[in-house]
């Protein structure tokens, strides 16, 4: 049978496109390490939170606010609070920003608050030494902050929306 | 004879504009409470002000006692006093997202050269960086939050090795 290479880059865009047959039967014929995510893509998987906990360990006292069952509409601004600081944590892997860099971008997700946009997610704006949301809330690129907002917008809607708000 | 009918708001205007048989005639009316209880601006001096207005919980209470290291519940401790801040100063005046009239006001802060200082405002109509937990009805608000609470909102953006 006639076999056709195909460039590396053309084989991970193409596993990334199939479904899980198409992505098993290329992993059988050139390997999984190939589509294995690099060392420095490993915060793309963090998609839930149950796998931002699993970096950042939350203590027995975060786990009290994370895990708030109650009325007081505050506390559940919290809780998102602490979740949006735990998942900038994990995505952002320990690295720090450096406000002096004004060569260094800090992104933040901005938010449609109206009731007829239903809370999306309406872009991100870059910062470079000024910001209303801080380092606590700053992602290191627009991708690690397009990544956050697709993948965590019911934690945004409790830290930014209150109880008679939220749908 | 037929009554006419003034507004809380028209009665205050009116009420600082009387000579005092005007302004006795309005007290009589509405009460003199209404008219000597000094402004929220006026009694929120410290962001410990707003705490003892607010009243918050037993679960509060404990977050605002954590006198620990982790940075993140330390973030958790600031927020919290900026959402009591925010319940305070604003009156009970929720934002309205959906009126494009409405400013919703947020202090923007310089972060950089190791200081921390209030570099301006920012107002949204429909869409926010900081949501409803955090804006202000107006800019004369925002601008007192920014003053009496800078110490507690520098903590809030900046991690504690941030701090200079």
């Amino acid at each position: 049978m006639k076999k056709q290479q195909l460039d590396d880059a053309v084989l991970i865009q193409l596993h990334s496109e199939s479904t899980a047959k198409g992505k098993s039967i290329l992993e059988q014929a050139c390997g999984k390490e190939l589509f294995a995510p690099k060392p420095d893509e490993k915060w793309k998987k963090i998609i839930t939170l149950k796998s931002v906990f699993a970096i950042t360990k939350p203590t027995k006292e975060e786990l009290a606010i994370l895990n708030y069952k109650g009325t007081n509409d505050r506390m559940i601004g919290l809780k998102g609070a602490a979740e949006l600081f735990h998942i900038v944590e994990a995505l952002n892997g320990g690295k720090e920003h450096n406000w002096d860099n004004s060569n260094e971008y800090k992104y933040s997700n901005y938010w449609d608050m109206t009731s007829g946009g239903g809370f999306s997610c309406s872009g991100y704006g870059g910062w470079l030494s000024s910001s209303s949301v801080g380092s606590r809330l700053s992602l290191i690129s627009r991708e690690h902050a397009e990544h956050m907002a697709k993948h965590f917008p019911t934690s945004y809607k409790l830290f930014m929306q209150k109880k008679h708000e939220r749908k | 004879m037929k009554k006419g009918e003034l507004t809380t708001a028209q009665a205050l205007l009116i009420y600082n504009n009387s000579n005092e048989a005007g302004k006795k005639e309005l007290e009589k009316t509405f009460g003199k409470e209404m008219f000597t209880t000094p402004s929220i601006l006026t009694r929120v001096n410290s962001v410990q002000d707003a705490i003892d207005i607010a009243k918050p919980d037993a679960d509060e209470m404990a977050l605002l006692n954590y006198s620990g290291t982790n940075e993140r519940m330390i973030g958790v401790k600031q927020a919290l006093k900026m959402f009591i801040c925010s319940d305070v100063l604003n009156e009970g005046k929720e934002a309205n997202w959906s009126n494009d009239n409405e400013p919703k006001w947020a202090p923007w802060w310089n972060m950089s050269g190791g200081g921390f200082s209030h570099s301006d405002y920012v107002h949204w109509l429909s869409g926010s960086y900081v949501g409803s937990r955090l804006s202000f009805r107006d800019e004369k608000v925002s601008d007192h939050f920014a003053k009496i609470a800078k110490g507690d909102i520098e903590l809030f953006l900046k991690k504690s090795h941030e701090i200079k």
